[in-house]
């Protein structure tokens, strides 16, 4: 499923998948395979990602299902 | 058919052939280090790749077993058993560039492109050289130029994975 909260936190942010991928220190493909679901990230890099977008791991990561 | 001399030469090969390769990697990683680093979705898809990469060997080895049963390969067996290699490699570096997980997070693309074109270039030219000296085909066989002509092929394939990859990010993130 694809993850469009972190997509428009991120854009939100100004940020380019680069951008946020070189501030969690990870590669941008991972970046773009979060966001089009493809891939579960670590709750190590989830929390990373929150921090960098100033968001908790609810508004970016929990799903209403 | 077997001596020691030509023995001497493919251990020879190899051994420039690992050289070479720790030079490359010192050469493509920013921090000059022997480590290529990987972030943790990269580390998964590399497992899985090696996966998929020793049942492709395997599956290759297996089938050339089968055929040398009923038929006389057109290669000498270490042309044949080099290609088993050549596949793994091949179907290892493809599904990692097909899912984001070939190119480390220290690593110069930029370099390691033209590495790897410098390779495949070499090895094809050396192999050409050799089809037109008659080395690469003697009494009907492959011989060890072949070897060279399978790692040409081998980066060039690997090359136009990676170019139709691109080809692709660029469509998704227009």
């Amino acid at each position: 499923m694809k993850n469009l909260k972190l997509k428009a936190a991120r854009a939100g942010m100004d940020m380019s998948q680069a951008d946020l991928a070189e501030a969690v220190g990870v590669s941008r493909q991972t970046i773009s395979a979060i966001e089009k679901g493809d891939y579960n990230p670590t709750i190590n890099l989830c929390i990373k990602i929150c921090k960098v977008l100033g968001k908790t791991l609810d508004e970016l990561f929990w799903t209403e299902e | 058919m077997y001596n020691g001399a030509r023995m001497m030469g493919v251990m020879v090969g190899i051994a420039v052939g690992l050289i070479i390769a720790v030079i490359i990697i010192r050469f493509v990683n920013r921090n000059k280090g022997m480590t290529t680093e990987y972030d943790e979705m990269q580390k998964l898809i590399r497992g899985e790749g090696y996966k998929y990469a020793f049942y492709a060997m395997l599956i290759f080895e297996a089938l050339m077993c089968v055929l040398t049963l009923g038929i006389e390969l057109p290669a000498e067996p270490y042309v044949v058993h080099f290609m088993a290699i050549f596949v793994g490699v091949t179907f290892q570096a493809s599904y990692c560039i097909w899912k984001g997980a070939y190119v480390g997070m220290n690593t110069n693309l930029r370099r390691y492109i033209i590495l790897m074109a410098i390779i495949s270039v070499f090895n094809l030219l050396t192999a050409f050289m050799a089809w037109r000296s008659g080395d690469l085909i003697v009494d009907g066989k492959f011989q060890a130029p072949a070897v060279n002509l399978l790692c040409g092929l081998m980066f060039a394939v690997i090359g136009l994975v990676g170019f139709a990859k691109k080809l692709t990010d660029r469509e998704e993130e227009a």
